[in-house]
């Protein structure tokens, strides 16, 4: 009978543990580490954009150690899936979730109103909620150094770009490319193809094929994954310019730079500040100057005299003494984007839907 | 027609969900052995599994909100199979299901609830139901395959939706991210308590139900259960064959595209990519793992949806990668189907409609 009573008794607790998970967290909490989430749109096998978080998710256990313990979960739709994810990742304690995908925002929104003691950072878009944070990432810095080197590079001055979804932080990297490449090669043109999707590969390959057919010799890309672009660009011997994630091991000869991600440096800084208490919501912007974003390894083709002529251009920018995106500024159907003195700002940035002259490729609503 | 083919649908609807359970055993089994293999504690990673899946309130809400459009388009898949017909479109006609709602909820954004959500679900219901139309009419008129015509309508329906949000229904102030403006308050189905369990769930109940009284035990039943036995004989005997192979196809295809009204206005409160993580397909799959029988598509849509949902565990407590999710699911599910013979032997109750395997 007691054996009884003490197994019902055992069943009950059981029970409400269950459904109070709180009950039994509350008592610890304050000895416990920061428990950080991660949600991650794609596979972190993809060499490229999902990798470089899975890097920076490593980096923040390396460098903060016990204050931390991280969870993550990779291949997380953009949609509700993404909701029940974040809400395991709370009931398992997480206290601070990067949602590191541009289409997020709308289940971070949904589940950051039900959790206001939960931190979230949300990429690329900006909010009202005041649990959220936003971090925009410049990588337009390390592609419009990456268009001076296929500027140089190029020998019939076309350059291709296959690029994922007409967004703006995608369309500010092929406008600073091409700026980039004109910079140096006034005649060069960047060709742009859509693939209206993170990652794809065989639709990657089939467009990087199709820019190769028209005749380009640098090809550069914004697709969540590396290896199948990188790897068609070495076959057909056309210069690549890598994004997200350094991988000029699947192009020894024809790897020229990349554009990539630095996370790992961000997210612990956020990291230390949730464990600090002084979090506080608001826009970060990665940049060239905090090291946030990177230019990779350069390829055995690329040629001291650019090498150095890099390092003077990042210097510039990382030093603000140059803006890439600097008025009189024109679209390439004429029209005034940013008058003389006048200097871009977040929200012109984040509204940018326009090419810059010598871009070619659509740009509108339903393009394909 | 009497209580006692009701009490046989059920015995089958048991029998076929204790075979299931002996197959998921074997499966879970199998998969034990790749976790051995790397270096994971077997009964932990299950014990998180069902925890992540049945423990606690959220857990189980959850395992609800995956279960709902795989049982809509599971019943959808059934309801044509009964009359002899291969319907793997399902996953389209939730698409068209989606899109009908969509198009009332961002045409008139100012209705009360009161006339949004009817007009929602009669539209979304028609759509479905052209999207299934198309094959019916096409099977029945002039024999064409309806297998291939409803699983090539899912690739059409898919680029409609990217068609659309990308084009004249996108969202202008979503940053030129493909979606739709947010539905309206009035366009948004109501959620059980605190959780995103919505009245799509009891559709799909009330709708098992009805048909597991309707077939065994009506009129039109037995004719469905006659044309999908030998549709020669049902012609021969002047039974309206082709009437009844549209009307099924047309409510099948309705039936799935209230799964796709429910995702898109109880879940994401707008249209955009990715609604279903191919719920069409699965709910196929379940229809055939509960060989056509309404009730036993509750339960197995209900582990099924479970199994989806646990499967985060995976990745956030075993810390596994996301293929171990496909591992699983994907050894469970074979064995599912391997042992589907197996169990087929024990149970003589063959009340439910025959399945459509004369048609293949």
């Amino acid at each position: 009978m007691n054996k009884f009573i003490f197994l019902a008794a055992a069943f009950i607790a059981w029970g409400l543990q269950l459904f109070y998970p709180t009950v039994s967290l509350a008592v610890e909490q304050k000895s416990q580490p920061l428990k950080i989430g991660f949600l991650y749109v794609g596979p972190i096998a993809d060499n490229g954009w999902n990798y470089a978080q899975e890097l920076g998710r490593q980096y923040v256990e390396k460098s903060l150690g016990n204050k931390v313990e991280t969870i993550f979960a990779e291949n997380i739709g953009e949609n509700a899936e993404a909701e029940r994810v974040m809400e395991k990742m709370i009931a398992q304690g997480a206290k601070l979730i990067f949602a590191t995908s541009f289409g997020y925002l709308e289940p971070v929104e949904r589940v950051a109103k039900r959790h206001p003691d939960i931190i979230f950072m949300q990429l690329s878009r900006t909010t009202d909620i005041k649990n959220i944070g936003n971090y925009f990432y410049w990588q337009y810095e390390p592609f419009y150094l990456s268009g001076i080197v296929a500027g140089r590079m190029t020998k019939s001055n076309k350059i291709g770009f296959v690029a994922s979804h007409p967004i703006p932080p995608i369309v500010q990297s092929i406008n600073a490319f091409a700026l980039g490449a004109q910079s140096v090669n006034p005649k060069a043109k960047v060709k742009v193809v859509w693939t209206n999707t993170w990652v794809d590969p065989p639709i990657e390959v089939e467009a990087a094929k199709g820019l190769i057919d028209t005749g380009i010799d640098v090809l550069a890309f914004d697709q969540s994954d590396s290896q199948s672009i990188v790897k068609t660009a070495e076959d057909n011997n056309v210069y690549i310019i890598g994004c997200y994630s350094d991988v000029h091991q699947f192009a020894p000869k024809r790897w020229l730079t990349g554009a990539c991600c630095n996370w790992g440096l961000f997210y612990a800084k956020v990291a230390q500040a949730v464990i600090n208490h002084n979090w506080k919501p608001g826009v970060t912007h990665c940049s060239l100057k905090n090291d946030y974003v990177k230019l990779a390894s350069f390829g055995p083709a690329v040629s001291p005299t650019i090498k150095k002529e890099i390092a003077v251009a990042k210097n510039k920018i990382a030093n603000e003494t140059v803006s890439i995106f600097h008025g009189p500024l024109k679209d390439r159907e004429g029209k005034m984007r940013l008058a003389k003195d006048q200097k871009p700002d977040l929200k012109w940035l984040a509204e940018m839907n326009w090419f810059v002259p010598g871009v070619e490729g659509s740009l509108s609503k339903g393009n394909k | 027609m009497s209580t006692v083919s009701f009490l046989k649908n059920i015995r089958a609807a048991l029998i076929s969900i204790a075979g299931s359970l002996a197959a998921i055993c074997i499966g879970l089994l199998l998969v034990a052995i790749f976790l051995v293999a790397v270096g994971r504690n077997p009964v932990e990673t299950y014990i998180g599994i069902f925890t992540s899946a049945f423990g606690g309130s959220f857990a189980i809400t959850e395992t609800f909100v995956a279960a709902t459009p795989i049982m809509l388009t599971a019943l959808a898949v059934a309801i044509a199979g009964w009359v002899g017909l291969l319907n793997v479109g399902a996953e389209g006609q939730l698409y068209l299901g989606a899109i009908g709602a969509t198009m009332i909820a961002i045409t008139i954004p100012n209705a009360p609830s009161w006339q949004m959500i009817p007009a929602m679900f009669v539209v979304a219901c028609l759509f479905g139901a052209v999207w299934s139309g198309v094959p019916a009419i096409l099977r029945a008129k002039f024999g064409v395959n309806e297998t291939i015509v409803t699983l090539l309508l899912n690739y059409v329906a898919l680029l409609l939706v990217e068609f659309l949000i990308h084009g004249p229904w996108q969202d202008p102030s979503s940053s030129s991210w493909p979606q739709t403006m947010a539905f309206s308050d009035a366009a948004q189905l109501p959620h059980l308590f605190a959780s995103r369990v919505h009245p799509g769930l009891f559709i799909g109940i009330v709708m098992a139900v009805f048909f597991a009284f309707l077939i065994p035990m009506t009129k039109p039943g037995f004719i469905i259960r006659v044309i999908g036995g030998n549709p020669k004989a049902a012609a021969y005997a002047h039974l309206p064959v082709v009437k009844y192979i549209i009307i099924s196809m047309l409510v099948s295809g309705a039936i799935a595209a209230i799964a796709g009204f429910g995702q898109v206005s109880a879940i994401e409160g707008r249209l955009r990519s990715g609604i279903s993580p191919g719920y069409g397909y699965t709910g196929f799959l379940v229809c055939w793992l509960a060989r056509h029988n309404p009730l036993a598509i509750i339960i197995v849509s209900i582990f099924v949806g479970g199994l989806l949902s646990g499967a985060d565990s995976l990745q956030l407590s075993t810390k596994l990668p996301f293929a171990t999710v496909n591992i699983m699911q994907g050894t469970i599910f074979l064995t599912l189907l391997m042992f589907e013979n197996i169990i087929q032997r024990f149970s003589s109750a063959t009340v439910e409609a025959k399945t459509p395997e004369a048609n293949i």
